[in-house]
């Protein structure tokens, strides 16, 4: 039975094999072997094979565990691993404290760190709060009086300035 | 004697009480098919029965753990690469201490052998396989004599299609070269 398999493609010249190879495969092989060669192989074979006892599943594992390939990357990972748990300084650990949800969101709405960063602004501030009663008549934020209405008339007059301004202001 | 297929030689295997029994219907099926890829390998017949008793001690040992994933043929002809690539390893390394090419001691092996009686043309053509690279040689016996396909020589090999088509290529370019130079 021929079970050579036609296998499609540009590779297919390699099959072209000189004539005299194609001739001599019809002929009968040159390797012979002793009479009775292959009644006997299988009983030579039986015998030795009823001298080793069948390897249990362990007997096939370990062997194919206990190579080289396999135990060498496993055996330097744990002297790594080891020389990593010995050498290296332990690390100090900080614990940074942290705020609990509704302590960051009452911080975040408690109106005293509002008004404390607008009177945190100016040292005369800091000074009417220390000193006496506050007045807000006398204190500003750019340390000036505000003008009054008719002031601000006076200078409108003064500066011949449109009417719509005025209102504007 | 009936004739079973590989699965149910694996099946009567793993049963205990009848391993022996599919063990040498296994090698009663196999021997000669085995014992010649074998044989043109390692050309000598007694080195050549040695590699094949191995190699069937070694089924019997690992048949246990045989995955069904690849075809017992496939499995075997496997072994048999192996083994016998590594019994000419080591008549490699022999062959430095007698300070002779393991070559030509495979050929001179096949001068002297009492069970070759092959044609003139059949021994050149024997000698240009031998002086081959060894993968060249594997390519060419399972191809040529074997008449595997591509797809099982690359299953056995582990190599692509592409490279053993390639290196049979080459293989029968050199031995037609080193047969019609002689």
């Amino acid at each position: 039975m021929n079970l050579r398999n036609n296998i499609p493609g540009p590779t297919d010249d390699t099959e072209n094999i000189p004539v005299f190879l194609e001739a001599l495969k019809k002929e009968a092989p040159g390797f012979k072997v002793p009479v009775g060669y292959f009644d006997t192989l299988g009983e030579r074979i039986s015998d030795q094979v009823n001298q080793v006892p069948r390897r249990s599943f362990l007997g096939v594992a370990i062997p194919r565990v206990w190579k080289p390939v396999v135990w060498v990357p496993v055996l330097s990972t744990v002297v790594v691993a080891v020389l990593l748990l010995f050498v290296v300084p332990e690390r100090k650990t900080t614990v940074i404290p942290v705020a609990d949800e509704w302590t960051q969101l009452n911080m975040a709405y408690d109106p005293s760190y509002a008004t404390e960063a607008v009177f945190a602004e100016s040292h005369e501030i800091d000074a009417a709060i220390e000193g006496k009663e506050l007045n807000f008549s006398e204190v500003s934020l750019s340390g000036q009086n505000e003008p009054t209405a008719e002031e601000i008339s006076a200078f409108i007059k003064e500066h011949e300035m449109e009417s719509e301004l005025l209102n504007e202001y | 004697m009936p004739e079973y297929t590989d699965i149910e030689l694996i099946e009567m295997y793993r049963d205990a009480n009848r391993s022996h029994y599919a063990f040498n219907l296994l090698v009663k099926k196999y021997r000669e098919k085995i014992y010649f890829f074998v044989r043109r390998m390692v050309i000598d017949h007694d080195d050549a029965d040695d590699v094949v008793q191995n190699i069937f001690i070694k089924v019997w040992n690992n048949l246990g753990s045989f995955r069904e994933d690849s075809k017992l043929f496939t499995w075997l002809y496997r072994i048999a690469v192996n083994e016998s690539l590594s019994f000419l390893k080591s008549k490699q390394l022999r062959s430095y201490l007698s300070l002779t090419s393991p070559e030509a001691m495979m050929i001179k092996s096949l001068h002297d052998d009492n069970y070759f009686d092959g044609t003139e043309i059949q021994r050149r053509l024997t000698e240009a396989i031998i002086k081959l690279p060894k993968k060249q040689q594997l390519v060419f016996n399972m191809r040529y004599y074997d008449e595997l396909s591509y797809e099982e020589m690359s299953e056995i090999l582990t190599t692509s299609v592409g490279a053993l088509k390639a290196s049979y290529h080459f293989a029968v370019k050199k031995i037609e070269e080193s047969v019609t130079a002689n």
